[in-house]
């Protein structure tokens, strides 16, 4: 178990803004001891990649399809079909449509200079693996928002298997999460010498990984940036991950995206048979319990918000809302993430600080959660202001 | 654990209709083991206003008379009594008469009946007031309506006193006499009320005439007496004094704010709660600006951990002008007996909190309804059979805290109310911790989104050959072990009126399910949401 925290941009302008942010997520991983899946090609090398993904301020990653890994791009008449990558210029492309090339065909990376229709876009993606069986595998896409690509963006998929062209899912009885984007929307305009923003990780070596990018950015007028994700094994009613099945005991893992405008996604797989997974439906509630506890201030402050519990001396201690997996039952909850009452907006007094760690029990041990409010003040379902994040971290 | 399938009426304009769910809501309670308060003005009090022994009985021109000896309590116009015991005149036990004129010893009533001469007989006249004394409707419980009220309970309305016999006034102490008449105030609930005097006209007592606001105050009684305190008026002691003239009015007081304290009288077999103040002679029932006609229950729990923490459940049984049923809630560890949940956390203290109102009265119809419980827990969906589109039906659960086993606890009662109320302050949805007292008081009155603590999902949740259920979780302060009273599921897991079985601390529970009405937005603002109450 541990954490890795650092900063990290909200920009896209520049490579060097780009690949900062981009390349923490990877660190915290490789940090905590997952794999990066250096069987896919076209796995982004970051030593060799020079491009932000505004080299092309206005076309962004196509909607996720079967990739066809092509090697390196060629102009001796060969055709590409939307979904091949290739390599050019120690880079990786996307064709978003397909051609023939040509003698006098731009590479991929020169085709913006040279005009004309943009075959190509730049492709930064990896796949990283945990390193406890079943495996998770995690895509990570790193691009630029819709048509305003100087704006952060994350794709990221979840599945139970990997090719080396870099899709998830692939083989019989395997499963790949949708493509979820965090942020989720439109970009915002920000600063082309960026204030770096806290990016706060935990995790361990492959039952758990967690991540909230660009805390505190909505303070920068940066409203989109604060993002989560995490993903968790299943865990028993003692709280031990287990990986195997045993008589009724069926293992999943389940993952969690959500970021501005209080979008959120959950999902999970379900090992049926050892070498079979279904998946839920992607749930747009997060599987926690809602909190609506009528106070604005928590007790701990000896203040509660007069007639909701007015002076009266009901107990002075919050609740954290767990989440439960739904994956056919009720699933025992995750530590990866939970809730806890915020008090109505980000700005409210809660039971909770935002951007602040609070320490609750689970399972018995008493575990460290990092707080935070904006872009998750639904944390739990659209029309409830309620609920915020709590992110593990320890 | 029992469960009990009823139907219950959804309209309060004619006493019928209103007793078809109000009535049957009580029966619910005490079926499953709940028992009466002991409050007075309660409909499910299980006392009595006053006692006397039987004589006597006379009937001339369908008009009775009953004398009695040893009575507990004044008799007054307008009183509901019920006989009982007779051994000459059989006829008339089980009979409710309504007092029509009184004294010390005799009582007289309509009764349509061929004349008894004049006989000795044995038996009992109690002092009534219950579902089978009712006529009334209750009148409308609009915002005006002081639903947070404090019950201040005076016993039988009386209009006016007889004419007095004797004054005297000692130590600023005036006795008034009845003599023989009577006075018909009651006698254990009347201190401090307010009689506005007039007529006297004895030169040393004219200055009772002048009453102060709110009356002079009662300071004590006997059946023949009235005590009253002129200390506002100050004056030497005055010798007693026949007289000839002079009456009293007993003085009502309360208000429509919020808050208010009021009091209630029972008149014609109905309980009538005063929105107005300082008045005098207006008989409940002619008018709705003075008096309102209300129904009140409440019931206790009755297990064995009730002896170090009880619930106090007071159901106030309203409705709105288009007769729609409003049950108002309150709950907490301790009454006064007169009504007043005395330690009420935050039900009805800033707003009322009404459940249900939605759709349309349906007259006579009636709809099923579910209820289970126990002598410590409690669980209903009201209306389910109601099917329309805008069903009003409602489900409400209390229940007590658990072990890790899922075995009762006393530490606190959690209470989950889902309606379709969305007024008066009120919402969807309502819970509310109540901890064992001396512990912790009360939680937060929830009130809003997320008041019930299931937990939320969007989907369907087949998978894998498997449904789940989803628990519901009181928030103590921490989560608590989940309810076995109620659950929650995606409608499209379950089915209206299905039995799901589900395993619950390792034992298999079956629930009872409903998807209409308030029940498709349990615990969440979208639809698509089923609730179930525990059905055994």
């Amino acid at each position: 178990m541990s954490t890795y925290t650092t900063t990290a941009p909200y920009d896209n302008y520049s490579f060097t803004s780009f690949s900062k942010w981009a390349q923490t997520i990877g660190t915290a991983l490789s940090n905590f001891g997952w794999v990066k899946d250096t069987s896919v090609n076209g796995t982004v090398n970051w030593s060799t990649l020079t491009y932000s993904p505004y080299h092309d301020p206005t076309n962004s990653l196509p909607a996720q399809t079967t990739l066809n890994f092509r090697n390196a791009w060629s102009n001796a008449t060969v055709t590409y079909a939307a979904g091949d990558v290739v390599t050019s210029a120690g880079a990786t492309w996307w064709c978003r449509v397909g051609y023939t090339t040509s003698a006098s065909s731009p590479t991929p990376e020169n085709e913006i200079v040279a005009g004309g229709t943009q075959h190509w876009v730049l492709y930064v993606f990896e796949v990283w693996k945990s390193a406890i069986t079943p495996t998770i595998y995690i895509k990570f896409e790193y691009g630029g928002f819709s048509s305003f690509t100087y704006s952060p963006f994350i794709r990221i998929t979840v599945g139970t298997s990997d090719d080396t062209n870099g899709n998830l899912g692939t083989g019989a009885g395997q499963q790949q999460s949708n493509a979820q984007t965090i942020p989720f929307t439109t970009a915002t305009t920000i600063e082309q010498n960026p204030t770096y923003l806290p990016c706060f990780f935990s995790g361990d070596s492959g039952n758990r990984f967690a991540m909230l990018m660009w805390a505190s950015g909505e303070g920068l007028g940066l409203s989109t940036s604060p993002s989560f994700f995490c993903v968790e094994r299943s865990i028993n009613s003692s709280g031990a991950y287990y990986t195997t099945q045993s008589g009724s005991v069926t293992p999943y893992f389940t993952a969690i995206w959500a970021g501005y405008s209080q979008n959120q996604a959950m999902q999970s797989f379900i090992n049926t048979t050892g070498t079979t997974w279904i998946k839920t439906s992607t749930d747009s509630y997060i599987t926690t319990l809602s909190a609506d506890l009528s106070h604005g201030a928590a007790p701990e402050s000896g203040s509660p918000a007069s007639s909701t519990g007015a002076n009266s001396s009901y107990y002075i201690q919050v609740p954290a809302l767990p989440i439960y997996p739904l994956v056919g039952w009720v699933g025992n909850p995750m530590t990866a993430a939970m809730s806890f009452k915020v008090g109505d907006s980000n700005t409210s007094t809660g039971d909770a600080p935002s951007y602040f760690t609070f320490t609750a029990t689970l399972y018995g041990a008493t575990r460290t959660y990092f707080a935070a409010r904006y872009n998750f003040t639904s944390f739990t379902c659209a029309g409830d202001t309620n609920n915020g994040l709590a992110m593990r971290y320890d | 654990m029992a469960i009990f399938v009823t139907t219950l009426t959804y309209d309060s304009s004619t006493n019928p209709n209103h007793k078809g769910w109000a009535q049957n809501f009580g029966i619910a309670f005490s079926t499953l083991g709940w028992v009466s308060s002991g409050d007075q003005g309660a409909i499910n009090y299980n006392g009595n206003y006053g006692t006397a022994s039987i004589s006597n009985v006379a009937i001339t021109s369908n008009v009775l008379t009953l004398t009695f000896t040893s009575p507990t309590n004044s008799f007054a116009n307008g009183q509901v009594v019920l006989l009982s015991g007779l051994t000459t005149n059989t006829f008339l036990n089980g009979q409710y008469i309504t007092v029509t004129g009184f004294t010390t010893t005799t009582v007289t009533a309509n009764f349509t009946h061929t004349n008894v001469v004049s006989v000795a007989d044995t038996g009992t006249m109690t002092i009534s007031y219950g579902w089978l004394t009712s006529t009334g409707t209750p009148d409308i419980t609009a915002a005006t309506f002081p639903v947070n009220h404090t019950f201040r309970f005076r016993g039988a309305y009386v209009a006016v006193t007889p004419t007095f016999t004797n004054l005297q006034t000692t130590n600023n102490l005036t006795t008034i006499s009845f003599g023989t008449a009577g006075h018909g105030l009651d006698l254990n609930r009347t201190v401090n009320q307010g009689l506005n005097i007039s007529g006297v006209v004895n030169a040393s007592f004219t200055f009772l005439n002048t009453n102060p606001t709110g009356g002079w105050p009662i300071f004590s009684l006997t059946a023949s007496t009235i005590v009253i305190n002129t200390g506002s008026s100050p004056r030497a002691d005055i010798a007693s004094t026949a007289v000839s003239a002079g009456t009293g009015n007993p003085v009502y007081s309360g208000a429509s704010a919020q808050g208010s304290i009021c009091d209630t009288a029972l008149y014609s077999g109905d309980l009538y709660i005063a929105i107005t103040s300082n008045f005098t002679n207006v008989t409940p029932g002619t008018n709705t600006a003075d008096w309102k006609r209300i129904f009140f229950d409440i019931w206790t729990s009755n297990d064995t951990l009730s002896s170090t923490n009880k619930l106090y459940a007071k159901f106030l049984y309203g409705t709105n002008s288009s007769f729609l049923p409003q049950p108002y809630f309150y709950f907490g560890s301790s009454t006064d007996g007169l009504g007043n949940i005395t330690t009420n956390y935050n039900w009805g203290t800033t707003t009322p909190v009404a459940m249900t109102p939605s759709s349309t009265a349906t007259s006579t119809a009636e709809w099923e309804s579910d209820f289970s419980g126990a002598s410590g827990r409690f669980a209903g969906i009201l209306w389910r059979g109601y099917s329309a589109s805008t069903s009003p039906t409602s489900l409400i659960s209390i229940e007590r805290s658990h072990d890790n086993s899922g075995n009762d606890t006393d530490a606190y009662w959690s209470i989950f109310v889902q309606a379709n109320y969305s007024s008066l302050g009120g919402g969807l949805n309502f819970s509310q911790i109540i901890y064992k007292p001396s512990v912790g008081g009360a939680g937060p009155f929830e009130t809003g989104v997320g008041a019930i603590h299931t937990i939320n999902t969007s989907q369907g949740q087949a998978y894998n050959n498997s449904i789940p259920v989803l628990p519901v979780f009181p928030l103590a302060g921490y989560v608590g072990n989940p309810s076995t009273n109620v659950i929650s599921m995606r409608g499209t897991d379950t089915g209206e009126g299905a039995l799901v079985t589900t395993t619950l601390y390792g034992n298999q529970i079956p629930f009872l399910m409903s998807e209409r009405g308030a029940l498709t937005n349990f615990g969440t603002t979208s639809s698509g949401c089923a609730a179930g109450i525990r059905w055994n």
